[in-house]
């Protein structure tokens, strides 16, 4: 990715800065300009916040044949996570023990090097995520069951996206 | 919400589709981009039986012609390949990824039902050789949301694996059912001459391929093709009296959003959905009138979700029909990819879409040869482009000849 691309979206990229909608309180990451479920009603009410960077494992996959940069690190593994503030998002899962991703596993994010700019060029920065350790665990309470926080938006998800996250014991 | 679908065909003058033609997928080393694009061109002039000096216009659908040969500002290539460049007819390329030549050949629909053309030619192109199979496969994946997914490490395979999972999850798919998705395809494109792959493959080849993303290995994915295809579409005045005509009785299309993560469902493409029921709304027909669909697997599982979304199965049960057969000749449902599909007959991205009109073009009027679909009346087709932000549903039916 370019140069100035990257950079333009540091703000999100960094701290996971998403938008809320001042009608509906949905939350979207990427930050929008519009909230889709109220459109025309947000527009000049939609307000950054900054996600917890905690969330659980809906779905991954072991990815073998890589994506552009990631060609070193073949196989790993991507993931769509849920935050609790209802986003859902896609990222890859780092440093963590294979037998510890699953559906429902707690995950946080890190900051970690995505990629470079050529062979000398710009490190890129951006978020990861790694599986919660057990003790950890316990304190994500917040992470939804089943009530997305933009109801309006989610009513035809899929109920077993909304399955509750299983838990170790 | 959907708004109730508009209904045009009554209203509207009808486009038929008069020739068709594509050259065989596949690596083609030995042919450059102007050669296959020419040699789908000609072969679908000679098969409508025109001269050129009828062409009113020309769209071209291709996903990546930049990246892939370094090429942009390719549709008049067609018409200069067929000799046609000093007709100066306008020409339009089309983009919209793996759907690049479905919604091409909307736009060549549209034009003659709007009444202002009556002779289209709709041509569709990949080569996608020529660059490494990294490479391929990266330009391919641009279809995804490059920000927030293939950014971040996801593949489009990646997507569509996740997508297998949660499926599996939920409906208790199995990894041998999506097997038997690639294991029927191969079956059908071993019959189809213009196939990249003409070689049946059993289940265990299936299960011990190269994982590219889990749990889809290297047969559970479409190839990186070269290929080329065109048609030319008429208005009713021009195909009046061609007993070969084909009419286009539906034309459905939908979007949704880019990326996946940010759409209600793992599990079904609302896109699908939408645009297939526009297009039956317009035909006036259901699944069950259906003896044909060309569906578009660029994975295993969107083939899976391709039969579920269309409505030739319920959601979720997929893979048992598939498993049992009923997807193929002789099973009870429509018979799905009789070509091969994206998987056996090969996806030159671009291509994909027209070679799919080709195809049930080819089953109507009782060409298809080897791999004929019998008493063949309606046929549908269906492509999608990334994972799923956009489909295309086309509906067409064997002519009875207008006198
Ligand atoms: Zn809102």
């Amino acid at each position: 990715m370019s140069v100035p691309r990257f950079w333009r979206e540091i703000p999100q990229r960094y701290n996971l800065q998403a938008a809320k909608c001042g009608a509906c309180e949905g939350v979207y990451f990427p930050p929008r300009e519009v909230c889709p479920a109220c459109r025309r009603a947000s527009i000049g009410k939609m307000a950054p916040m900054r996600l917890s960077g905690v969330g659980t494992i809906v779905e991954w996959t072991r990815v073998h044949k890589p994506a552009p940069g990631y060609e070193m690190q073949v196989p790993y593994t991507v993931a769509l996570i849920q935050a609790p503030e209802g986003p859902l998002l896609t990222g890859q899962v780092v440093d963590s023990a294979s037998e510890a991703i699953h559906v429902g596993a707690h995950v946080r994010s890190v900051f970690r090097r995505v990629g470079q700019d050529g062979e000398a060029g710009v490190i890129h920065y951006g978020t990861k995520w790694v599986v919660e350790a057990r003790g950890a665990e316990a304190r994500s309470d917040a992470v939804p069951t089943g009530k997305a926080t933009d109801g309006k938006r989610r009513k035809g998800r899929n109920k077993a996206l909304f399955q509750p996250p299983v838990r170790s014991p | 919400m959907a708004r109730k679908p508009h209904v045009p065909r009554k209203v509207l003058p009808e486009a038929f589709v008069l020739g068709a033609s594509h050259t065989r997928f596949g690596e083609a080393w030995e042919k450059s981009y102007r050669d296959l694009m020419t040699e789908a061109g000609l072969g679908a002039l000679k098969d409508a039986r025109i001269a050129g000096d009828e062409i009113d216009a020309v769209f071209v659908g291709t996903m990546s012609t930049g990246k892939l040969v370094g090429q942009e500002h390719v549709a008049p290539l067609l018409l200069d390949g067929a000799g046609l460049a000093d007709r100066h007819i306008p020409a339009t390329r089309v983009e919209a990824a793996g759907a690049s030549g479905a919604v091409a050949f909307r736009q060549g629909v549209n034009l003659i039902r709007s009444g202002s053309a009556d002779v289209v030619v709709v041509g569709g192109i990949e080569k996608m050789t020529d660059v490494s199979d990294a490479d391929a496969q990266a330009i391919a994946s641009a279809g995804i949301d490059q920000e927030w997914e293939h950014f971040v490490g996801a593949t489009e395979t990646a997507l569509w694996a996740m997508m297998a999972k949660r499926h599996m999850a939920a409906f208790g798919t199995t990894r041998e059912q999506l097997a038997a998705v690639a294991v029927k395809n191969h079956a059908h494109g071993a019959k189809n001459p213009l196939a990249q792959f003409r070689r049946a493959i059993d289940e265990a080849a299936v299960l011990r391929a190269p994982l590219i993303a889990d749990p889809l290995g290297m047969f559970d994915c479409a190839p990186i093709s070269d290929g080329a295809a065109c048609v030319v579409l008429a208005s009713a005045k021009i195909a009046a009296g061609r007993a070969d005509a084909v009419r286009v009785s539906g034309s459905g299309m939908a979007s949704d959003s880019l990326a996946l993560h940010s759409r209600p469902s793992l599990t079904s493409l609302a896109a699908t959905e939408h645009a297939a029921r526009r297009a039956y709304a317009e035909a006036g027909i259901s699944p069950a009138d259906v003896q044909l669909a060309e569906v578009h697997d660029g994975t295993t599982l969107g083939e899976l979700l391709a039969i579920e979304d269309l409505g030739f199965v319920k959601k979720g049960q997929g893979g048992p029909a598939t498993a049992k057969g009923r997807t193929t000749f002789g099973g009870d449902l429509a018979v799905i990819n009789p070509s091969g599909g994206l998987k056996a007959r090969g996806h030159p991205a671009g291509a994909t879409g027209i070679a799919q009109v080709c195809e049930v073009v080819w089953h109507l009027r009782g060409q298809a040869g080897e791999r004929q679909v019998k008493d063949a009346r309606i046929g549908i087709t269906h492509n999608t482009g990334g994972t799923g932000a956009t489909a295309v549903v086309h509906v067409l039916e064997k002519t009875e000849v207008p006198e």
